[in-house]
């Protein structure tokens, strides 16, 4: 039993103490920043970076992972009382969530988004330890026209998820792409588009970048409402679900967890779709479907179990084929790197222990988030109370004080201020900045892939069809360019990103 | 005519910044072959693909109607939140922590609708010591706490 042993020596890393106070601090700190109305994973995570610079790689990977389901949930809470998603993939809990809250049932509401996702979290745990070794292997016999391939089909699924017109995802796509290209060519050494700037020869900073649009775009975006009218908080009673509660919702959960694991693996997928989808077919297969939207407990369980399974399921991808799935995985990437770890198929073998520690403290980051949010929930209430008026301040420090810090860089807060005005601009011109963000990251790996294929193909394009699992990819790519661009489902897509407003 | 303002908007943005791309990668970067791709090659094509979706978006805005509004942009607030990461970055390295984070802070609180005097104060003055003590003493992080600004005047 490799897969045992292999998890033994896991818990083994996870269970050392001082893994076990990252471990914590990391979801701590991720709840706490996560609870802030509008800020998602991606602006937590990255404001909190610096603080693991001084970790070695297991500690600071096992610190990140926690902030990260840390701020998932944090949002959760957020969308149940206030009814406004702290970050997007709890925006469907809002529905029902917060119906459940304004019925005097906030805490039977909150404890069904615990547990829901600490079932998911288990299963989603056990799923990424099962799968991400074998894919590991499969990866390894990857080319370059396959990885090409598969980025191509991430990208495309990004477009799922941004609302609104496709052509207009595609032309952020194209822009993600170009401006990630910003740097020293690695072939030719030439500079590319960095305008005379020699801080851009290294490339636009990913923290910066993604501070700026999901930071700063988000507190603009809050200052056009009024501030004071964000205040109703619902009051929580008793936490503890009924037994009627807990019947109603053993079934969402497994449902909600199927759903976010299989969604989470996908390249453009995650915890935000997961929980969409979730949320979707909960309302069709459950039996108390006219409940939903009046406050049903499975609108609840499904979409947080699928998220925070989502969220989990994401890290395939990045563990074993070193390709971000989505945003958050970006980061993660580049906080390997800059822990000076590689990552992609070799981290499995060379450090295992970081690998299978990550996974195993995953687990104990979910029991962690149960304890530290059904009896802290008071907590959390009181800082939903902190005003907005001493938040944003408090937001931007933090999130120049990060970017900052990364590279001891003034340079690179400016790229802030650049990124957070046109992210506002695009963001106000309904353009989604989730696959402008996707493409920044797979630029320069979709050009370097590109370029080696097309060496060893000696220039034919057709490497792209004839091998295989290429083709597949590529096909598997068309035809969710179809689906996303027929009409029916163009709407729906609509529909579903219209109830996130309601 | 009903024109989508928006999408007008945004195709002429793809189109200008496709321009503007592609004419420096034509201009400055070498194209290469298939074979042997040059620097270029790939930003070109590129380009070339988001001038012609930005023109397509642009084109289909004459007639899809005049779609949502544009709503308020708190020009105030947007101003003053770029101008506190601004002053971040141009001040950190020689003011360091502490009076950078004032400077910061205070501009940010004033992006506020309902800033007052007290508020700012408060705020300004919390943050400040919050993040010194956060990031300085407990992070360690190497950004001093007085820059060297002010070593003179010791």
């Amino acid at each position: 039993m490799e897969l045992l042993s292999n998890l033994f020596l896991g818990f083994g890393v996870a269970f050392q103490p001082i893994n076990l106070l990252y471990c914590f601090l990391g979801v701590l700190l991720g709840t706490v920043v996560g609870v802030l109305p509008g800020l998602g994973p991606l602006a937590t995570i990255a404001m909190l970076l610096p603080l693991t610079f001084g970790l070695d790689p297991t500690q600071s990977l096992i610190m990140l992972a926690g902030i990260y389901y840390g701020s998932q949930y944090g949002g959760s809470t957020t969308a149940i009382l206030v009814n406004l998603p702290g970050e997007s993939a709890s925006a469907v809990t809002t529905i029902d969530g917060y119906q459940m809250a304004r019925k005097g049932r906030a805490g039977p509401a909150l404890a069904a988004a615990a547990l829901g996702s600490f079932f998911a979290g288990t299963v989603a745990t056990i799923l990424v330890a099962v799968i991400a070794k074998p894919l590991t292997a499969i990866a390894l016999s990857f080319g370059p026209a396959e990885y090409f391939s598969l980025m191509v089909v991430g990208l495309i699924s990004s477009i799922a998820l941004a609302s609104g017109s496709l052509v207009k995802a595609l032309a952020m796509i194209c822009l993600g792409l170009l401006v990630g290209l910003t740097g020293t060519d690695i072939y030719t050494g030439a500079p590319r588009f960095t305008f005379g700037y020699f801080e851009l020869l290294d490339g636009i900073d990913f923290v910066a970048l993604a501070v700026g649009i999901y930071g700063i775009g988000e507190i603009v975006r809050n200052l056009e409402g009024s501030e004071s009218s964000r205040a109703v908080i619902a009051k929580v009673g008793s936490l503890w679900p009924s037994k009627d509660d807990l019947r109603r919702m053993l079934a969402p959960a497994v449902r909600g967890t199927a759903i976010g694991s299989i969604l989470g693996v996908l390249p453009g997928g995650g915890a935000l779709l997961s929980s969409f989808v979730a949320y979707n077919v909960e309302k069709k297969a459950s039996r108390n479907s006219a409940e939903f939207g009046h406050g049903a407990i499975e609108g609840v369980t499904a979409p947080e179990a699928a998220n925070n399974a989502g969220a989990q399921t994401s890290f395939v991808p990045m563990l074993a084929l070193g390709i971000p799935s989505n945003v958050v995985m970006a980061l993660m990437i580049g906080a390997m790197i800059m822990q000076g770890i590689v990552p992609g198929p070799n981290v499995v073998v060379n450090n295992p222990d970081l690998f299978w520690g990550l996974i195993a403290s995953m687990w104990i980051g979910n029991a962690m988030l149960v304890i530290l949010n059904l009896p802290l929930i008071g907590l959390w209430v009181s800082l939903l109370r902190v005003p907005y008026w001493i938040m944003f301040p408090a937001i931007i420090a933090f999130c120049c004080i990060g970017v900052y810090s990364v590279s001891n860089s003034a340079f690179a807060v400016y790229t802030v201020t650049v990124a957070g005005a046109i992210g506002y601009l695009l963001i106000k011109l309904d353009c989604e900045p989730a696959p402008f963000v996707l493409g920044f990251i797979l630029g320069p790996m979709l050009e370097e892939h590109l370029r080696r294929a097309m060496l060893i193909s000696g220039g034919d394009v057709s490497i792209f069809v004839t091998r295989p699992i290429s083709a597949v990819l590529l096909l598997v790519a068309l035809i969710l360019l179809i689906i996303v661009s027929r009409p029916t489902i163009a709407k729906r897509r609509d529909e579903v990103f219209v109830d996130e407003e309601g | 005519m009903l024109v989508n303002k928006k999408d007008m908007a945004s195709g002429l943005f793809f189109v200008a910044a496709g321009l503007l791309y592609g004419g420096i990668a034509l201009s400055t970067l070498p194209f290469g072959s298939a074979l042997r791709m040059g620097p270029g090659y790939f930003p070109l094509i590129l380009s070339s693909l988001m001038v012609m979706l930005g023109a397509i978006i642009s084109l289909r805005s004459l007639k899809s109607g005049p779609g949502t509004a544009f709503g308020v942009i708190p020009w105030r607030g947007l101003l003053l939140i770029l101008l506190a990461t601004v002053i971040f970055a141009a001040f950190i390295d020689d003011l360091g922590m502490v009076p950078g984070l004032l400077l910061t802070t205070f501009i940010a609180t004033l992006a506020s609708n309902e800033v007052t005097w007290q508020r700012s104060l408060i705020a300004t003055l919390f943050i400040t010591i919050f993040c010194t003590l956060v990031f300085s003493y407990a992070v360690r992080l190497p950004i001093p706490v007085i820059g060297p600004f002010f070593d003179g005047l010791r």
